[in-house]
């Protein structure tokens, strides 16, 4: 066997060994914190798909296959932009490269241990929420047994392609990866995938506005059916989706098969060729990248809050951050993602011309930015105070660890909270919603950036690692589970509470029954109460755990 | 083939840039079996890029580096059983130990159960790492772990052995031991090739030195010769002299 893949399982069984009574509770405890994870995830996409199959008329069906499919193509240019800037590193700048290629094992076997890395590091983000969401889909649908086997397969191999693709570009354009630093590289990748978005969308455009705004439901839907998967029909995740809801048209099923197939084979001659050229590329890359560009010295603007500690602890966060490209160019991703959601969402309104559609997506979208404002937490502040590494003793000596602590929050709450307004407003504004839903909105939102913030920094504080300097590893590591998971429960109580004033506010409205305000102000309170109390526990512990560490 | 004759490196006018910079221009020297050389530099001036266009892991734009007369452009993977790297910044698998790395070192090479068992014995006892190879090396100080790396490079018996500043961080045991070493593995098929910024390893140990600043080797030859040409004894003021006159 391949002494490297041995010396892998190794180390994965050496970093998972049960040796003694404590890492055995903290194996067991890891494992049931990840089985809730997966299941909240489960049961929040369960829940969604059985609310819009109850729905009458059947339109819950296409919209459902929608979203399966929106959130499809999201997963394949997330793997496939991850593939990108996770190739980099592990295919050219990991130190054991150095010590791998001058040993006499053969470049081939580099090759293939770096391939199966670099798609376990690329996809296993979107495995944990495509995992569940196919579990979902099968059973809301009831697509029966046989369908989690084929969906499994054939996101395995949506994974293979994206990564081989992703592989083959780094290959091929390497030049232009040695020469720029990773921030320039993820800025026109960006650049070339709004593009291409862009252009999509033009291209599509004009077909959206010929739809008549008062056609009847039989036609609405017909219109719906035809565009279901349209815009991304021939990416792989679009022919995956179509795969997986095809039933009956034998036809399609073929095209897709064969389309899938065709994938697959050029797939695995990129990755064919982007082998053989690997050697001649390593040693042509450039590894550490000593000389980045010059810095302006930035620490000493002149900032309004001159005196202020706070602040320049917040200019240094802010720096760092900016200087970081696997800190930013993760987020610009998910910004790329965030803006084709805004998309979508904005575009489908216009299907639906009853205000009772406009409002269940109001609502949704609510649940959605959440939801999307709880992971983005856990991946970029959850790890900002193991971040601080070794530093932490210095900023403990010189700086009172309250006005650290305080600063963190100011500053991740005005990350979290700018981000989730601008969701929440953005598409609002587009669906047409009256005042009340939208104030509503807004205040909740703001509510539960408070409370997302306080979650991801008090147990970022409290379960800190200053050892890790990889921000994935550490919002992968033990803390930034319970984090995601006490943030997923939070946003779950929060949507839970208002829930019922919407629900009664949905179908007053619909019935032209007078509808009292006041419900939804209580409900808010309620949120409120809860995060405040949320907020004193969590200051407090986060704070005393900090003022007592040992670093 | 088997007959061995006597190891051989030789570069000829190695020139290698990253993209503007120039690292290493037209560098040339020659060395052969039994040969200490120190290599000698600044920060920056060129020592680390043009040990790795030697092992192999950096294309350089001119120039030609040969290996017992073997343009080395063109070994293959195999060949690299000739030859032994030790970075700056020592690699070892975390969650190894230190006696697993040296045999997982050892397969690689292709070595006999057998042999590997014995050099790892033999280098425990001469490199005193014998009380902790058995646990995991990220528990490892630096001193440990260059301990280890450099007994995993000795293990395979490479004709050339590049050492790229070995005494960085080593506290004085250490740096005791790894000269002891280096001392006693000159021998008849080896070149021991070792970069430093600190002048006393290569007063100590080398038979040959090389001078590199801003990416020109200034001097190559003895350093009797070397105190001989300048008349100045201490090797600190010539290295100093040396490297100012290019300002
Ligand atoms: N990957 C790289 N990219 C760009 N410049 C580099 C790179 N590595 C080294 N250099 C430059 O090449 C020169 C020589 O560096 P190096 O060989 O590391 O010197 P030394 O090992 O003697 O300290 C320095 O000017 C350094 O800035
Ligand atoms: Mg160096």
């Amino acid at each position: 066997m391949n002494e490297i893949l041995k010396i892998r399982l190794k180390t994965i069984a050496r970093g998972i060994m049960i040796t003694d009574f404590k890492s055995l509770i903290k194996m067991l405890s890891f494992i049931f914190v990840v089985s809730v994870f997966l299941y909240f995830n489960y049961f929040i996409f369960y829940k969604i798909f059985v609310f819009l199959l109850r729905t009458e008329e059947g339109i819950g069906y296409s919209i459902a296959q929608r979203l399966t499919s929106i959130m499809f193509s999201i997963f394949f240019l997330m793997l496939f932009m991850s593939s990108i800037i996770t190739s980099i590193t592990t295919f050219f700048r990991t130190p054991e490269l150095e010590f791998l290629f001058t040993t006499p094992i053969k470049t081939e076997k580099i090759f293939f241990i770096k391939l199966l890395e670099n798609g376990i590091f690329a996809s296993w983000a979107t495995m944990i929420l495509s995992i569940p969401l196919m579990f979902a889909i099968g059973n809301a649908f009831e697509f029966g047994g046989f369908f989690i086997f084929k969906a499994i397969i054939l996101f395995i191999s949506m994974v293979f392609i994206a990564v081989s693709f992703g592989l083959a570009i780094v290959f091929f354009f390497s030049e232009f990866f040695r020469k720029h630093s990773l921030g320039t590289i993820i800025i026109v990748i960006a650049i070339a995938l709004l593009s291409v978005l862009a252009v999509v969308f033009f291209m599509k455009s004009p077909d959206l506005f010929n739809l008549p705004r008062n056609a009847n439901l039989y036609n609405v839907e017909k219109y719906i059916a035809s565009l279901e998967v349209e815009q991304f029909k021939y990416l792989p995740s679009g022919i995956i989706i179509n795969m997986i809801f095809d039933k009956s048209q034998q036809n399609s099923n073929i095209t897709n098969i064969l389309l899938l197939f065709a994938y697959i084979i050029s797939s695995i001659f990129l990755t064919i060729i982007s082998m053989n050229l690997y050697k001649n590329k390593y040693i042509s890359y450039e590894k550490t990248i000593l000389k980045s560009s010059i810095h302006a010295n930035r620490m000493n603007y002149p900032t309004f809050f001159k005196n202020s500690r706070i602040a320049l602890l917040m200019q240094k966060d802010m720096l760092a951050f900016l200087r970081d490209p696997s800190q930013w160019g993760q987020s610009a991703t998910f910004l790329l993602l965030l803006v084709f959601y805004g998309i979508s969402v904005v575009r489908s309104p216009i299907y639906f011309k009853s205000p009772f559609y406009t409002y269940i997506l109001a609502f949704a979208n609510l649940g959605f930015s959440t939801y999307i404002m709880a992971t983005l937490s856990v991946r970029f502040i959850f790890p900002l105070i193991s971040l601080e590494g070794r530093t932490f003793s210095l900023i403990r000596s010189s700086i009172n660890v309250r006005d650290y602590f305080n600063a963190k929050i100011v500053f991740n709450f005005l990350m979290i909270s700018v981000l989730g307004q601008v969701l929440v407003i953005g598409t609002n504004a587009f669906l047409n919603i009256d005042n009340v839903v939208v104030i509503v909105s807004v205040a909740v939102t703001f509510i539960i950036s408070f409370g997302i913030t306080i979650i991801n920094t008090g147990i970022g504080a409290i379960l800190a690692d200053f050892t890790e300097t990889n921000p994935s590893k550490i919002a992968s590591g033990f803390g930034g589970i319970v984090s995601a998971i006490t943030s997923l429960a939070y946003i779950g109580i929060c949507l839970g509470i208002l829930s019922t004033p919407t629900r009664t506010y949905f179908e007053y409205t619909f019935k032209k029954i007078p509808f009292n305000n006041m419900y939804f102000l209580y409900a808010i309170i309620f949120v409120f109460a809860l995060t405040v109390l949320l907020f004193t526990l969590l200051y407090i512990a986060g704070l005393n755990s900090l003022k007592k560490r040992n670093v | 083939m088997e007959e061995k004759a006597k190891t051989s490196l030789k570069i000829e006018n190695l020139t290698k840039n990253y993209n503007k910079t120039t690292a290493v221009k037209n560098l040339s020297l020659s060395l052969e079996g039994k040969d200490i050389f120190g290599f000698i530099g600044p920060n920056g001036a060129g020592k680390t890029t043009t040990i790795k266009c030697i092992a192999g892991l950096l294309s350089h734009q001119s120039g030609v580096i040969s290996i017992n007369g073997k343009d080395s452009k063109l070994f293959g993977d195999l060949s690299k059983k000739r030859i032994g790297y030790v970075p700056d910044t020592p690699f070892l698998y975390d969650k190894l130990t230190g006696r697993e790395f040296l045999y997982f070192v050892g397969r690689i090479y292709g070595m006999k159960e057998a042999d590997i068992e014995k050099e790892i014995e033999f280098y425990s006892k001469q490199m005193e790492f014998s009380d902790y190879m058995d646990s995991r090396t990220e528990e490892y100080s630096h001193g440990m772990k260059q301990r280890i790396v450099i007994a995993s490079a000795f293990i395979h018996n490479p004709d050339i052995l590049l050492v790229d500043e070995p005494m960085v961080g080593l506290d004085p045991k250490s740096s005791r031991i790894v000269k002891d070493l280096f001392k006693e593995g000159a021998k008849e098929n080896r070149i021991l090739f070792i970069s430093t910024h600190t002048l006393s390893l290569a007063e100590e140990l080398c038979t040959k030195i090389g001078i590199m600043d801003k990416g020109s080797l200034v001097y190559f030859g003895s350093i009797s010769e070397l105190k001989d040409k300048i008349k100045k004894e201490n090797l600190e003021d010539i290295f100093l002299e040396i490297t100012s006159k290019n300002e």
